[in-house]
């Protein structure tokens, strides 16, 4: 079954062609990673989906419902979360958070504040006060309050840190583990490759490629990763001249140092 | 009180709406406490000056009473203060959640745009209520502190007709801004309306032409000293009313429609 499904989507602004002939499906269950430059489309895509936009041409269905402004049914069973959402500053998190699943039907509030909890929020904090990363937090929260069954997020992770980055790498994962579908743009492209299943690239409002984790291994090269001991490293590395292997030396790059450094104090 | 938008617009905006009472029974309050020199001065002055200056400040007879001076001072004057606060919310209420992205964050979730409009539209009429109640509380408070005679019914016939002018203009700005999505743009014009009216209506006994042109100004609907010589008209009562509710349908008929603002 798709989820998401869209036929020959289009928006335009003004002279502006945001997004043409957009066709995109995307399975039940899988974690499908949205990606493009900026001004790709992705962000129209996703505005359109969520019915925040119209469409100028084609229809998009969220589990076989048609989206549209003010179709409510098709959004039911969906979480958003963008780059820097919108929050209301004066209200402490547990206000916020409170009032938002209070506009869901199936309001669970042990489940928000076991969400709270394993995210390392203080309930008690005005939001105004938080950290652009706790923030996030919250937001995340609010998407995934009503345990949707979709989960669309545009870039959630851009200007966070690492370990925040990694918080939600993991929330987003457990949730896919738990059935959700997860709708990702990024990029980050690294988190895009390390989390997803699929993979959707648009380029100036047009679909160029799709393709499954598979699809995209078996169309590069692979490569193996050696993790020589200072104490044989030189002769690993005379072993592969002498032998004619190709091969590239790399340093311990900064994400992975900076994990190895902070990982236990998000523990 | 979190429970819906209606109720967590109004938790928000909570010390607001308190400042906004305060400042509303405070200042009505004190321009109050003025009647007595008022009363003196003006009245030997108005008997003395042309009968086209008495007609714009006011009959000598007017200022003689405390419910005279309310009806031109408190309530026909100082009508702006209520009129600048309707505006300020009727703009920013629904523009503002779109311009901050708020209003984003509400409809990710399963609510009917309908619903965001009405019951922000609601909380604001319930703002400005408030704020009304300290407005003929202040009123009241002054004419017992200077022991004079409270007319309750007719201030509160005039505060109601001060509330339905406010609402009116703020229910404009809220539909400009519902409609364009932005506030800046909703206060200025309907703000710039108001001023220019608020001077047309204040002049209207100067000449003829800016009697006729005061029709166009809702401030002539609303006219305080009316009310309390004469009760309510019906009439003044049914077209603050219209415009109060005809561009807020059509705001809303464009509202549920538009694109919204994504940044």
């Amino acid at each position: 079954m798709s989820v998401i499904k869209t036929r020959k989507l289009s928006k335009t602004f003004g002279d502006l062609r945001a997004i043409s002939d957009i066709d995109i499906s995307i399975r039940e269950g899988s974690i499908t990673g949205f990606l493009g430059p900026n001004g790709a489309g992705k962000s129209t895509t996703m505005n359109v989906l969520l019915g925040f936009i119209s469409a100028s041409g084609g229809e998009a269905f969220l589990f076989d419902e048609k989206v549209g402004v003010g179709n409510v049914r098709a959004r039911r069973d969906v979480g958003f979360l963008a780059n820097n959402m919108a929050l209301d500053g004066s209200l402490s998190v547990a206000q916020e958070l409170e009032f938002f699943g209070r506009l869901n039907k199936n309001y669970d509030a042990d489940f928000v504040r076991d969400l709270a909890a394993k995210l390392g929020l203080d309930m008690k904090l005005k939001i105004g006060n938080l950290s652009t990363g706790n923030r996030q937090k919250v937001a995340l929260i609010v998407a995934l309050l009503a345990k949707p069954k979709l989960l669309i997020l545009d870039e959630p992770t851009n200007g966070l840190d690492p370990l925040v980055q990694a918080e939600f790498n993991k929330i987003i994962r457990q949730f896919r583990d738990d059935g959700a579908t997860i709708f990702i743009s990024s990029h980050i492209l690294s988190e895009v490759q390390e989390l997803c299943d699929d993979f959707i690239f648009i380029k100036r409002g047009r679909i160029v490629a799709q393709m499954t984790r598979d699809e995209l291994a078996a169309g590069s090269n692979e490569m193996i990763t050696i993790k020589p001991s200072p104490q044989n490293r030189a002769k690993i590395i005379e072993l592969l001249r002498k032998n004619k292997i190709k091969f590239e030396q790399k340093t311990t790059d900064l994400e992975s140092t900076f994990m190895k450094f902070y990982e236990d104090e998000n523990a | 009180m979190l429970r819906t938008i209606f109720g967590k617009t109004l938790f928000e905006k909570r010390w607001t709406i308190l400042i906004w009472f305060a400042a509303a029974l405070i200042s009505i309050f004190g321009i109050s406490m003025i009647f007595p020199p008022i009363r003196d001065t003006m009245g030997s002055m108005m008997a003395q000056v042309p009968q086209g200056i008495e007609n714009w400040f006011g009959e000598s007879s007017t200022w003689q009473t405390f419910e005279g001076f309310a009806g031109m001072e408190v309530f026909g004057q100082m009508a702006i203060l209520l009129v600048v606060m309707a505006i300020v919310f009727g703009a920013a209420l629904l523009a503002g959640d779109e311009a901050s992205g708020t209003l984003l964050t509400v409809l990710s979730r399963p609510v009917r745009r309908s619903s965001v409009f009405w019951q922000k539209y609601l909380a604001f009429v319930a703002m400005l209520a408030i704020t009304a109640i300290g407005f003929y509380g202040g009123a009241i408070l002054g004419g017992w502190a200077l022991g004079e005679a409270v007319s309750y019914d007719g201030f509160a016939l005039a505060t109601l007709m001060v509330f339905l002018l406010s609402l009116a203009l703020g229910s404009l700005a809220y539909a400009i801004g519902a409609i364009t999505g932005r506030k800046a743009l909703a206060g200025l014009i309907v703000g710039f309306y108001a001023f220019v009216a608020y001077f047309i209506a204040s002049l209207s006994t100067a000449t003829e032409i800016v009697d006729k042109l005061s029709y166009g100004t809702l401030f002539r609907y609303a006219d305080a000293p009316a009310v309390l010589a004469n009760g309510l008209d019906g009439r003044n009562v049914l077209v603050l009313s219209l415009v109060s509710i005809v561009p807020l349908l059509v705001a809303w008929a464009i509202f549920i429609r538009r694109d919204l603002r994504t940044r």
